[in-house]
């Protein structure tokens, strides 16, 4: 058996160890003049040197499969520690192997629910309302109601009423089982109706992050009193107006400016950490987000923006406003552009050259101009959904 | 400098600064106080010295940066081939970092734990360490799964 000389070899080196403090030394300065004793640096033994030769060329378990341990031998904490680095699939087939995982998983199973399509959105909303052992557990709920797998349903039959989906989760928040939400994302056709907001923000007080799409019907309405612009201290905030169908925008008003009070919460959110600002369904710019870039956020990481309007008139300053902005947030670690958002060259040299920016996503054309700052860069995921003309 | 001891009277030496990545170590060096915890020593000890001088976590850092943080599960390179052990090792390594609270080390054996399991199925989960399965009937795992559709791969 390939794995188990070596393996032996490697018990040798987990020694009973005791710590000793000299006790009849009263200080470590008397402890440290002792130093003279011993060699200035240290070293491992030639001994140990090479059991750890012999460690490194071992196969991991995981290939050459002895197991050893017994799951009896690891204390609840440290299943709970490696609970913590498992994703949800893992965790669920975790559970599944023994009633012990089961009980100590299940918490971290329900950290994060990310319902992608329709029917993972209704059967939540059916088993929901009965498992209060899981719903208070969530902290981070994505649901994304009238989408299938592959993208946008397509299908009346199969869609959902998102104001059930609502009404379940509103009752479900004000019967205290959503105790700790921190984190809410609505990927629906239209935004949640103004009060489910207030219930959240009443029932929930850990929700920082919060994001909803914006509907055709619901865009035109943003009023300055709205509850989804009442929260205070956010960490995340998202808006995006990604549709299923083609909109009609006849009558819509392009450049909309966003209303003070949004932008008043933004600006108050001193830990503000991610925001989305997306308006990529227009042809033209939806809404005119240019009061982003007088926003300044110590602890931002991440920042989308579509289709910021930019005022062509003034293109100068704007770029430097722009630049100054970057320049403001060296936290940053990715920046999207999307829809028909772009940026200068200008702007790209100065975001580009953002000490922690590991990923930007955005459009091809823009890096066009940024073949100098280019190699600075780790990771571009260009693999942008096509922007098509959806309006 | 302090003086480490095994169980069989090796003597291990080593700079305060460097073991003090563990913070029983540290606080033993407050207090005086002795342990018979088994630990592998080599390995702590060579773990230590190749991150001497990186900062060392406040004592009360806030874990709930955990939560908004995206963690990840990549482990660095020279931590990857540290870890690289059989498992009884690994666990050995965890329940000593545990006991002598290296967060950073803790963390590297658990996520070497969270990446062993991944993609494995249940009955793969339940070989890997010697788990029965106790679930009666069987029909509680389908269950199980049913109320959990949303965590599946897809």
């Amino acid at each position: 058996m390939p794995g188990a000389q070596p393996s032996k070899d490697v018990k040798k080196g987990s020694k009973l160890f005791r710590f000793r403090k000299n006790s009849q030394l009263d200080s470590l300065e008397s402890q440290d003049s002792k130093v003279t004793a011993v060699p200035a640096t240290f070293t491992l033994s030639r001994k140990h040197i090479s059991n750890l030769d012999v460690i490194s060329s071992t196969p991991t378990l995981a290939s050459g499969s002895r197991p050893s341990y017994r799951l009896e031998d690891i204390p609840d904490d440290l299943l709970h520690e490696i609970a913590s680095w498992c994703t949800p699939p893992t965790l669920l087939r975790a559970s599944l192997a023994c009633k012990r995982l089961l009980t100590l998983f299940h918490p971290y199973l329900h950290h994060t629910i990310d319902c992608s399509y329709t029917d993972l959105c209704r059967s939540a909303i059916k088993i929901f309302p009965h498992s209060p052992s899981t719903t208070r557990y969530i902290k981070n709920l994505i649901l994304k109601p009238n989408r299938e797998p592959s993208g946008w349903a397509n299908s009346s039959e199969k869609s959902i009423n998102e104001g059930d989906v609502l009404d379940v989760l509103e009752g479900i928040a004000s019967n205290g089982d959503l105790p700790l939400l921190s984190m809410f994302k609505w990927f629906g056709k239209e935004r949640p109706r103004d009060s489910f907001w207030l219930s959240l923000r009443e029932n929930c007080p850990y929700l920082r992050d919060i994001g909803t799409s914006v509907g055709q019907k619901t865009l035109a309405s943003f009023r300055a009193d709205l509850e989804l612009f009442k929260f205070q201290n956010l960490q995340g905030f998202h808006l995006f107006t990604q549709v299923s169908e083609h909109w009609t925008m006849t009558d819509y008003p392009i450049n909309q400016d966003l209303p003070a009070t949004l932008w008043n919460m933004l600006f108050s959110s001193d830990s503000l950490e991610e925001l989305t600002l997306d308006g990529t369904c227009f042809a033209a710019d939806a809404w005119n987000l240019k009061p982003v870039f007088s926003g300044r956020w110590p602890s931002l990481r991440k920042l989308a923006l579509g289709n910021v309007w930019i005022d062509d008139t003034d293109s100068i300053s704007d770029d430097e406003m722009m630049c100054m902005f970057f320049q403001a947030h060296p936290t940053l670690e990715e920046v999207s552009s999307l829809g028909t958002m772009f940026y200068s060259s200008e702007v790209m040299g100065c975001l580009l050259s953002m000490p922690k920016l590991g990923l930007y996503r955005g459009r091809l054309q823009q890096l066009q101009h940024a073949n100098s700052v280019l190699s600075r860069i780790q990771s571009l995921d260009l693999s942008v959904r096509l922007v098509q003309p959806l309006c | 400098m302090v003086t480490l001891v095994t169980s069989d009277n090796e003597k291990f030496n080593a700079e305060k600064e460097v073991v003090e990545r563990s913070v029983l170590i540290k606080n033993m060096l407050e207090d005086v106080g002795e342990s018979d915890q088994p630990i592998p020593l080599p390995m702590f000890l060579e773990y230590c010295e190749h991150h001497r001088g990186e900062p060392l976590p406040a004592p009360d850092a806030d874990t709930s940066q955990d939560d908004t943080r995206k963690r990840t599960t990549d482990i660095s390179e020279w931590d990857q081939k540290f870890i690289t052990v059989d498992q009884e090792m690994l666990f050995e390594i965890i329940l000593a970092a545990n006991y002598l609270d290296i967060k950073s080390l803790l963390d590297v054996g658990c996520k070497t734990v969270a990446n062993m399991i991944k993609g494995k199925t249940p009955e793969e989960i339940r070989k890997l360490f010697n788990i029965v399965n106790d679930f009666t009937p069987r029909r509680r795992c389908a269950q199980i799964k049913k109320e959990n559709e949303w965590a599946e791969d897809r």
